[in-house]
């Protein structure tokens, strides 16, 4: 399947909107409402760009990621973080090596086509670099 | 009644040195007596010797002239006048000296045998040896004798010599006065002997005198010494006292001030004239009086250690508040002597716990308005994002001009919370935030030239060009993250206010140890009262009041930030179209 893109975030809205700007952009979205959702589409083989908001209730972005690391579910992902701002956060310290890049909410929709297709590209030349 | 051992510590001093003034007075005062009395009684002594010897000179010349008497009669009993010679039986008295002789020989006395008043008979010699033969009896003894027919005792002048005499009258048969029978001892024989007696009585006296007074300029220069030593040591203690660098008091039982250091005179505004002797009642208000009588009281009779905290009137008139700490003291003897106190100033321990509290509070309101402000933030992002994201999706879908209208009108507002929203987020991120020292500086001019393409749209869209003069070699100490925010403040502002197709300059130098950075823009100026309050939060000059695309944070967020490079930010500006030039310090950075 190709660009592919999963959207980790617990507000429906924000869900919702990059939902509508994917389908405009003609790029494949997969929704999660969760971190353990996010886990369990990677379970089930999704490869591709995960846009992953950091403040989620229960498991935030960060538990999410040290799980997608520790379950070995990371390799053919990219990982673009979703912040409120530029914070340093202490949970985050042993992580950022898994995080490709940040988007600071609230972002214009060309800002994320822009950036999802950059690392859609990079993500295709690794995999056609690997076959 | 023991004498309170407070007071004891006040007139110990004197009492020692009364006592010893006293015992000093007194050793002088019986010396002085001593002397006196050995004088009159060594006077005494000697008049009785005298008298007596006198007395018993008189019997001996008794007794001698007795003998004398006896020595004559064994010659025979007729006394008689002969062809001028005065005769005793067959024995001729004149000439003959034998009988005078013997009685010095027996009793050591003169002896002399008159006929009428002549010496015929004799032992007294003259002085150039030769018996006084001839001479005559004058005086009282011849009156005595031959006017009145007596015996005579007493003194008498023979011949230039002052005798103890006895003169007996010799009769003849028929009892008429014929001669005399005198013996006598020369009283300057006797005198010698009284006036050695006297010299050796006299001189004992003066030796033990002279002891005495030796004693005596002992113990007084020794009483003295003592007297010096005790005040030295008494004034150490007052020292001691007055070097504690607490206000310090002690009273007697009866609640009278005994002593105090210098602090407490100063602290209380009373000098020690003032104080000594009196209560608390005479010297403060009723009702304070009577606070400190209660505790003063409740202290003896708990007998220990008393601390309590209460507010006083200092000498300045301002309260302070205090610690006493009291403690009983005791005599010798074990009985309760006073107390002893202690004053603790807590005024300044107070006011800095109560400022520390404020602090405190302060630090706890502004930690809860941070926590708050970056909750709100994301919480106002989060619905932003759908906005934010979906606004131009339909804006490209809107054929409609009204409806454009209407959707370009909620962009602006969606971009004026997110603009509020992110600013409030940058200022409460780098408020007070201390700048960690980097391992490498960070190149100005590097930092400068990124904002600049970071607002270059802005400044394009007016057409105003950015002049970076900073030597790109010059670092500086700080955080890049900060330092790139300030220069997209003051550079988003230059855009905003700078002169249409105008120049901002951007220049730094270095000067005393720092690094001036400044910002300078051609445009519409500051009013007067402005340069300062540009720099609060929510600032706004009129001009850009209705600008909508502004917050009134950019240049709070710079000075929060200049601030945290702990340097200095000011803003100048020759009025009103004159253009603004924004100006701030850094440390440079120096290779170590």
């Amino acid at each position: 399947m190709q660009n592919k893109v999963m959207i980790v975030d617990d507000n429906e809205y924000v869900r919702a909107s990059v939902e509508i700007i994917c389908q405009s952009a003609q790029l494949n979205l997969t929704s999660a409402p969760s971190g353990e959702e996010c886990l369990r589409h990677l379970k089930s083989g999704f490869r591709g760009v995960i846009l992953m908001d950091i403040m989620m209730p229960e498991m935030d972005g960060w538990d999410t990621i040290r799980e997608i690391v520790g379950r070995e579910l990371y390799a053919g992902n990219l990982i673009v973080m979703l912040t409120g701002m530029g914070e340093p956060d202490a949970k985050m310290d042993g992580l950022q090596e898994y995080v490709t890049d940040y988007l600071t909410k609230p972002f214009h929709p060309d800002r994320l086509i822009d950036t999802l297709r950059d690392y859609l590209a990079l993500l295709g030349a690794a995999k056609e670099g690997h076959e | 009644m023991p004498e309170p051992a407070g007071r004891a510590i006040i007139k110990g001093d004197n009492q020692v040195r009364i006592n010893i003034r006293k015992v000093s007075n007194a050793t002088v005062l019986t010396a002085t007596v001593v002397a006196l009395f050995m004088m009159l009684a060594t006077h005494l002594v000697l008049r009785e010797v005298r008298r007596e010897g006198i007395q018993e000179t008189g019997l001996l010349q008794q007794n001698a002239l007795k003998l004398f008497r006896e020595l004559l009669s064994a010659k025979g009993s007729d006394f008689r006048i002969q062809d001028g010679n005065l005769m005793v039986g067959a024995y001729l008295v004149n000439g003959n000296n034998e009988l005078p002789d013997k009685i010095r020989e027996i009793t050591g006395s003169s002896a002399t045998i008159f006929l009428g008043d002549t010496r015929v008979a004799t032992n007294i010699l003259l002085k150039d040896g030769r018996r006084a033969l001839g001479t005559r009896l004058t005086g009282p003894a011849y009156d005595a004798i031959y006017r009145q027919g007596k015996p005579f005792r007493g003194e008498a002048l023979i011949l230039g010599g002052t005798y103890f005499t006895a003169y007996d009258p010799i009769r003849d048969s028929r009892g008429k006065i014929i001669g005399a029978l005198f013996v006598g001892s020369k009283q300057s024989d006797y005198q010698a002997a009284y006036h050695r007696i006297n010299s050796k009585i006299w001189a004992i006296n003066g030796t033990l005198a002279c002891v005495l007074a030796f004693f005596a300029f002992l113990l007084l220069t020794e009483g003295k010494r003592s007297q010096d030593a005790i005040q030295k040591q008494l004034e150490f203690l007052q020292i001691i006292i007055d070097t504690m660098p607490s206000p310090v008091f002690y009273k007697d039982t009866e609640g009278r001030y005994l002593g105090f250091n210098k602090i407490y005179e100063s602290f209380v505004g009373l000098t020690r004239e003032q104080m000594s002797g009196k209560t608390v009642h005479d010297l403060w208000q009723k009702d304070l009086a009577d606070k400190y009588c209660l505790m003063d009281q409740d202290l003896f009779k708990k007998s220990g250690i008393q601390a309590y905290e209460s507010s006083v009137m200092h000498a300045d008139g301002t309260r302070h508040d205090v610690i006493f700490n009291k403690a009983v003291f005791r005599n010798h003897d074990g009985t309760v002597g006073g107390q002893i106190g202690v004053i603790l100033d807590i005024t300044e321990l107070k006011r800095t716990a109560q400022e520390k509290s404020r602090l405190e509070t302060q630090l706890h309101h502004s930690s809860m308005v941070k926590s708050l402000t970056i909750r709100l933030g994301h919480d106002m992002n989060t619905p932003l994002t759908p906005l934010f994201a979906l606004l131009p999706t339909v804006r490209a879908k809107v054929r409609d001009p009204s409806l454009e209208r209407m959707l370009d009108i909620c962009q602006d507002c969606v971009d004026q919370i997110q603009g509020l929203t992110s600013k409030a987020l940058d200022l409460v991120r780098f408020s007070s935030k201390a700048v960690p020292l980097g391992r490498d500086g960070v190149r100005l001019a590097w930092v400068a030239d990124c904002s600049a393409n970071s607002c270059e749209a802005l400044l394009d869209k007016r057409g105003i060009s950015c002049l970076n003069s900073i030597d790109p070699l010059l670092k500086v100490e700080g955080a890049e993250e900060q330092l790139a925010l300030l220069f997209d403040n003051l550079l988003s502002n230059a855009a905003r206010y700078g002169a249409e197709n105008g120049v901002v300059r951007v220049s730094a130098a270095l000067d005393e140890g720092a690094v001036t950075v400044s910002v300078q823009d051609d445009g519409i100026g500051l009013e007067p009262g402005h340069t300062v309050l540009i720099f609060e939060e929510f600032f706004k000059a009129d001009t850009a009041r209705h600008d909508l695309s502004t917050q009134g944070l950019g240049l709070a967020i710079c000075k929060s930030i200049v601030l945290n490079h702990k340097g200095r930010i000011w803003a100048k500006s020759a009025g009103t179209g004159q253009g603004t030039t924004i100006s701030f310090t850094l440390q440079p950075w120096e290779t170590a």
